[in-house]
């Protein structure tokens, strides 16, 4: 400790009630707009991303059954071609970039600071900026699609018809700087959450006692980081050639329209891994705590996480197989295909024997558990399946291949998605969800989403080709695209239950107690909601499950200043306490940063010289956010 | 080392058939030979090295070893393919 801080207020000098008093001070957010606007707490911030995230989900969910409405039937009229592929463009955009991943970060922006035992997340002012580069990129892709600009050249744009030939206007341009958008959020969180977890978990926390949601959001930020700048580096080049007419993908000027399909899907294929290893992560959590016992296999479970991480990038060229590459090069991606299934399989193996060696109690985030692991073996199926070079060959670009990767996203993600809201419902806000309505919800979701999505298997087999707006009578597909269009609105009806639940339970529900589960890990430990500052004091961590020995007082560690916000951070693989940190305070700066780089981005669409004048203010905004503070960050 | 040589075989997949196409000699199924071989060295290692370390440590070590035979399963998928195709086939 420096002599400047021998005076110090530290926790050490007060009772329990003074220290709670002292840090709410400290750490909470300014009442009003200005704070509301300001604020770099981790909970305020992954609140809003899980609100707005979900707020896409419906939209998007909106544009599948307009799709459904239009296919019901051959020959339809209500929607014709060129708002059918705005519709589908913007429901995969959407799924993709403003749902899927962002609630899954969202949710490690909420949980893990709370998992990992420290008071705020790595870099708070950087995710305060990412959650408003977040909203503004979703507001412009769904402003243009209300203003007929929406894109239109699927979620994955390939060049060329994305390129200056092919799609004229601004639409292909929309749908690729709200790429850079929601990757520079998405990035952004990342490195918050590979800081956090490495460097501010709670002393004692070693490598092998991080909670297994911890363990899979670290490997799908690592994955973030690595997979991401691939499809920024593709839309900004597309950018460039729908702008300044350079030919990255024009193969008369030397080009190559292959180019973008390997940045995209080296993007691409990840994303799926993106977005389903978090729900691993959820699916432990809640299999342990409704078993009554760890997940069996701890050691393999986090193997499983990391091999899947690291395979996830050798499998997008079986996105390619039309492609005409060589028949031996594609093997080697059949391969690392296959043997992707391996840590798949062994995550299976290990719930399933969890829950056989436990005592299940079926709650309605255990049904959610249940229904992943069901319908995730079947979308796992069909993909290996399709990732057969002459399977594929023959269902490519049909509703087979619809059907698989929604059974994977909607059985592999939405389903543990869900089931995490029901289970962590009550640290979010205070209460508990309704018990009832829940099992409505799932049984009305896995009934819909089944009897939506498994005919859609047969229609692919029958030759069914994804993207048309509508069919002849002559072909042998309108009774089953009644039935899935029907089976849709059980679906929709499931989803819509699902949100009056949480309205109605986030006002009227029963008031949570700080462990309404009986969980283990140490989210757990403090009230629920927590208070601004999570914990009073920070738990030390003596095993796995920190709270499973239901022990009445945890330990803790002492000694941090409550005159000012201060994390502890500790070393990487023992989780032993190396200094005391200064965590920022809340700032307007993120938020203008933000606006000043929306501002650029959107005029870029328009004109190569916004990157010059739009530096300006971004500069000024980023000499506002880093001015020094003339007081030493962190104290060994 | 075993994630190291099946990213740099799935990378020469995509380049080498062409090569092996034009002469008699199969680049592909020796380089990734090789790098089979050196991936299970790569794991063999790895156990020698785990003994008297701290748990924590030996979690990562252990960690990583189930991970290398992952990427071992991978490899040997991936050399049993060079020896079923034609690298001219397309």
């Amino acid at each position: 400790m420096t002599s400047r801080n021998a005076g110090a207020l530290r926790d050490t000098a007060f009772d329990a009630a003074e220290i709670d008093r002292r840090l709410a001070a400290i750490w909470s957010t300014t009442p009003g707009v200005w704070g509301a606007l300001a604020t770099v707490d981790h909970k305020v911030i992954g609140r809003r991303y899980i609100t707005t995230a979900f707020v896409f989900l419906a939209l998007g969910g909106l544009l599948s059954l307009l799709m459904r409405l239009q296919l019901a039937q051959p020959e339809a009229r209500f929607i014709g071609p060129d708002r059918y592929n705005q519709l589908f463009t913007m429901h995969g955009t959407n799924m993709m970039f403003l749902f899927a991943v962002p609630v899954m970060q969202a949710m490690a922006v909420y949980l893990v600071p709370l998992m990992v035992g420290t008071r705020n997340i790595a870099f708070p002012r950087l995710n305060a900026f990412s959650y408003w580069m977040y909203l503004a990129g979703g507001l412009l892709l769904w402003i243009a699609f209300v203003l007929d600009t929406g894109p239109d050249v699927g979620w994955f744009a390939y060049v060329p018809l994305s390129g200056p030939q092919y799609a004229a206007g601004k639409r292909a341009d929309i749908w690729a700087q709200m790429i850079t958008f929601t990757e520079v959020s998405a990035l952004a969180v990342a490195v918050e959450i590979v800081v956090t977890v490495f460097k501010h978990r709670a002393p004692g926390m070693s490598l092998d006692r991080i909670p297994l949601f911890v363990w899979s959001m670290l490997v799908t930020s690592f994955v973030v980081i690595l997979a991401m700048p691939a499809i920024m580096v593709a839309s900004t080049a597309l950018i460039l050639d729908r702008l300044v007419e350079t030919h990255f993908f024009n193969p008369a000027e030397g080009g190559d329209v292959l180019l973008w399909q390997h940045l995209f899907w080296f993007f691409g294929h990840p994303e799926v891994y993106i977005i389903f290893l978090p729900a691993v992560g959820m699916v432990s959590t809640i299999v342990a705590t409704f078993t009554r016992r760890p997940v069996f296999g701890y050691l393999a479970m986090v193997m499983a996480l990391i091999a899947t991480g690291i395979l996830a990038f050798g499998l997008w060229v079986h996105h390619m197989f039309v492609a005409g590459l060589p028949r031996l090069g594609e093997s080697f991606f059949t391969a690392s295909s296959m043997a992707i299934a391996v840590p798949a399989g062994l995550q299976i193996f290990c719930w399933l024997a969890t829950i056989w060696a436990g005592r299940p109690i079926f709650t309605t985030p255990f049904l959610f558990a249940i229904g992943f692991i069901v319908t995730f073996v079947i979308g796992g199926l069909t993909g290996v399946m399709v990732a057969s070079v002459p399977f594929d060959t023959q269902v490519h670009d049909t509703y087979f291949v619809v059907a698989h990767f929604h059974y994977v996203l909607v059985g592999g993600a939405v389903f543990p998605l869900l089931g995490a809201l029901y289970y962590w419902f009550p640290k979010l806000t205070g209460r508990l969800m309704s018990e009832t309505r829940g099992r409505w919800v799932f049984g009305l979701i896995f009934v819909g989403f089944n009897l939506t999505f498994f005919p859609m298997h047969i229609l692919g087999l029958q030759g069914m080709p994804r993207r048309i707006y509508t069919y002849q009578p002559e072909m042998p597909w309108s009774g089953l695209n009644m039935f899935i269009s029907l089976s849709a609105v059980i679906l929709a009806g499931g989803f819509l239950l699902f949100f009056i639940d949480v309205i109605r339970s986030a006002r009227t529900g029963a008031v949570a107690s700080s462990n309404p589960w009986e969980a283990s890990t140490l989210e757990w430990a403090t009230s629920s909601p927590p208070p601004p500052y999570n914990f009073a004091r920070l738990p030390v961590v003596g095993g796995l499950d920190p709270l499973s020995d239901r022990r009445d007082v945890l330990p803790v560690a002492a000694g941090l200043r409550v005159d000012r916000r201060e994390l502890l951070v500790s070393s990487i693989v023992e989780a032993t306490p190396e200094a005391r940190e200064a965590s920022s305070g809340d700032s307007i700066w993120p938020l203008l940063a933000a606006i000043a780089t929306t501002a650029t981005l959107i005029w870029s669409i328009f004109t190569p010289w916004a990157v010059v004048w739009g530096s300006i203010p971004i500069a000024i905004a980023l000499i506002g956010w880093f001015w020094p503070k003339g007081v030493p960050e962190d104290e060994s | 080392m075993p994630p190291i040589s099946w990213a740099l075989s799935t990378q020469l997949g995509q380049i080498t058939p062409y090569i092996d196409c034009r002469q008699s000699f199969s680049w592909t199924a020796a380089l990734c030979g090789i790098l089979l071989v050196a991936s299970v060295a790569g794991v063999a290692a790895s156990r020698v090295t785990s003994n008297g370390l701290v748990k924590s440590k030996r979690f990562v070590v252990d960690a990583g070893f189930l991970v290398a035979l992952a990427f071992v399963f991978a490899l040997s998928l991936q050399e049993a393919a060079t020896m079923l195709l034609d690298p001219c086939q397309r």
